[in-house]
């Protein structure tokens, strides 16, 4: 079946799919509904199942893999209007957004069409295998180990801050096959099966009170052949180059959704009937409208990145300026609303309590924003190394 | 593409020319190589671009630190009548702006260059005035910028500029100031990069102290996230919200490179001989232009709406 706005292009295809939004949401999944009731994990996949194949997921995927074949300029518009409504996280995001990436630049075309169209049709949940305990900002350090198995593999050792690890089946699991005297050599790339007897999951409580990521032991669990991504030295050095584009690229919609959080905290300011004559104090205003500022320099970075990699150009390190951008944006966009918050009327109105429901979860989720993905002293690194090209001052 | 980079080659050669030479000299040196006229039409023998390749050459004449109103004379020739602004545009006539002040208060102020000059625009309620300077009371203020000192003018007489006129060149006027400061802003933190990587201290060259690349990265994200800004309001002339952004974030991230990169000279960056501080004075200057406050007030104000 096509998707709704399959025949429509540029403004008309963002209308169709912000209209396809409207209509779908339930109200009370909405990130900023007064009665919120937060979609099960199994009501989430349906939603999704039914926004990828309505054209809003896998949007520049070949229509092969169950994509949509869209240019990144239109993945943009859709990003844009899925950005503009509180919609729930996606709980498979790391198959969208990071495995499926990946899989496309490596993976054979048995894998790509056994792979793809699971993650869209969220029949196949993804999580991801880095961070070990001695390996966490530095990769190099990684000790789990792959050993052949006839021409299977067998894997041990431990994955640690795997998000999600809890409800996927599938893992893009990072090992060594060769000594950890080769560093960055010897590293391969794998699509291992989750629901087996040698892999073994635990949550770990977050700072926020969810229990999301999670630690994965692995103990002599099983690789088949045909589950090894882009062969075994290829695939990870691969992969690194699909990560540097993705770090500016990925949840595409996270400037247009800063934006919706930052006029839903405005908006519950105004009705508040203290809160409405302090927000308008330049103190505060100054600090909203800087915040808009974040927005809009985030905005102007994802175009031009769009505009590049349409025209061909290269986008270089950009995604780590990104990323140092937004992370810390976001932080302080939660920290003033807190601080805007906790002055309401008491006792607070329902649009107060759920305005400060969904920023204090903003505020201490957002802890993480400027740690995962490469900590922001990572992402200074490599602009002093990479863009800055500072020499090293031996 | 090409042929920017060598309107951008020229500006920076044009620019280091300059240096030491009077005003009219100046003006000589400018108008031969097509830059005051980078905007004038082409009616009065000017180039007729975008306002984009006015921004780029600014940035470049910045960064040399030229003591010429180019902005202004930019600008000026541009919304001039054709046979005034072709003599602008040919070096000819000298012109200036005076960025405060109104003519029905019978002063303006702020108009760098404006002794010697021949003709001055200033601010007259919602419209702008043009007036001959020979004869006027022209009385130097104090103030930081070291190579384009500042004027207060006594106002008589002239000729109105439209209101949509006037609000066109104040608001292009933010934008290419912004381009300035960016222009000012990449060299300091060139300059500091060069001197940190030459400098040893503790036996080893300064550039492989983490804390100082880190303080250089900040910079340089500052730097970017500035200049996609600007470029966009460049890019999408008249979209008011693009260049509200734009202001607010060159208005902060200029002088923070540039105190940053006094910082990173040592007590060299305190020195009146190293120019980073004329560079600081001239981008404190053009904040006062670009008004961060302002900006950010609209920007609520579309918050609010």
């Amino acid at each position: 079946m096509p998707a709704v706005n399959a025949n429509l292009e540029g403004e008309d295809y963002a209308r169709a799919s912000r209209e396809w939004l409207l209509a779908n949401l339930p109200d009370q999944w909405r990130l900023d509904a007064v009665d919120r009731v937060p979609p099960t994990l199994e009501e989430s996949k349906a939603f999704e199942a039914k926004l990828a194949a309505a054209g809003l997921a896998g949007m520049t995927w070949p229509v092969a893999y169950g994509g949509h074949g869209r240019s990144m300029r239109e993945h943009m518009l859709a990003n844009r209007e899925i950005g503009r409504l509180p919609v729930p996280e996606s709980v498979n995001s790391i198959g969208k957004e990071l495995a499926g990436p990946i899989i496309m630049a490596v993976a054979s075309e048995e894998q790509k069409q056994r792979w793809l169209p699971n993650i869209l049709n969220m029949s196949e949940i993804w999580c991801q295998g880095f961070s070990e305990p001695e390996a966490g900002s530095d990769l190099a350090g990684l000790r789990t180990r792959a050993v052949r198995d006839g021409k299977d593999w067998r894997i041990t050792g431990q994955k640690i801050w795997t998000s999600g690890g809890w409800r996927a089946q599938r893992c893009l699991l990072l090992a060594r096959t060769g000594s950890l005297e080769d560093r960055h050599k010897g590293l391969a790339m794998f699509a291992i099966k989750l629901d087996q007897p040698g892999v073994t999951v635990r949550t770990i409580k977050q700072i926020t009170g969810v229990p999301e990521f999670c630690e994965v032991f692995y103990d002599n669990a099983l690789v088949e052949e045909q589950d090894v991504l882009g062969g075994e030295k290829d695939g990870w050095p691969a992969a690194v180059k699909v990560l540097e584009v993705e770090r500016a690229t990925n949840r595409m919609y996270r400037a247009w959704r800063i934006e919706n959080e930052l006029r839903h905290l405005v908006r519950a300011c105004m009705g508040d009937a203290r809160l409405r004559d302090i927000v308008q104090e330049s103190h505060f205003a100054q600090r909203l409208a800087a915040i808009q500022v974040d927005v809009d320099v985030l905005k102007a970075y994802v175009e031009s990145v769009v505009e590049d990699l349409a025209n061909g150009e290269s986008i270089g390190g950009r995604g780590s300026l990104m990323k140092l951008h937004w992370s810390e944006a976001h932080q302080r966009l939660a920290a003033l609303a807190l601080e805007l918050l906790d002055k309401a009327a008491q006792p607070p109105s329902p649009e107060i309590a759920a305005a400060l429901r969904r920023f204090r979860a903003i505020y201490l989720y957002s802890r993480a924003a400027t740690i995962y993905a490469g900590t922001s002293q990572i992402q200074m690194g490599i602009i002093a190394d990479r863009i800055l090209r500072l020499p090293r001052g031996a | 593409m090409s042929d920017m980079q060598d309107i951008i080659e020229s500006a920076r050669r044009a620019a280091e020319a300059c240096a030491g030479l009077e005003p009219r000299a100046m003006a000589k040196v400018l108008a031969d190589a097509g830059l005051i006229g980078v905007l004038a039409s082409e009616a009065a023998g000017g180039l007729g671009l975008p306002i984009s390749a006015a921004a780029a050459v600014l940035a470049a004449t910045e960064a040399q630190l030229l003591g010429f109103p180019l902005l202004e004379s930019m600008l000026a020739a541009r919304v001039l009548p054709e046979a005034l602004a072709a003599e602008v545009v040919g070096g000819d006539k000298l012109v200036t702006i005076a960025w405060g002040g109104d003519a029905s208060h019978g002063s303006v102020t702020r108009a760098h260059g404006a002794a010697g000059a021949d003709l001055l625009l200033c601010a007259d309620g919602a419209a702008g005035r043009c007036l001959a300077l020979a004869g006027a009371e022209v009385t130097e203020e104090p103030d930081l910028d070291l190579e384009r000192p500042s004027f207060r003018v006594k106002v008589a007489g002239g000729e109105p500029i439209a209101p949509a006129a006037w609000a066109a060149l104040l608001a292009d006027a933010q934008l290419l100031r912004a381009a300035e400061c960016l222009g000012a802003a990449e060299t300091s933190m060139e300059a500091a990069i060069a001197h940190i990587s030459g400098r040893k201290q503790f036996g080893r060259v300064l550039v492989g102290m983490q804390a100082l690349r880190f303080d250089l990265a900040r910079h340089k994200l500052a730097l970017e996230s500035a200049r996609v800004t600007l470029n966009k309001a460049l890019v999408q002339q008249g979209d008011s919200h693009a260049a509200l952004v734009a202001r607010s974030t060159v208005g902060e991230a200029a002088p923070f490179i540039i105190e940053g990169a006094i910082q990173l000279h040592g007590g060299m960056g305190f020195t009146w001989d190293v120019p980073l501080h004329r560079r600081l004075r001239r981008v404190r200057n053009a904040c006062a232009q670009l008004d961060v406050f302002g900006a950010r007030q609209a920007l609520m104000a579309e918050l609010l709406a």
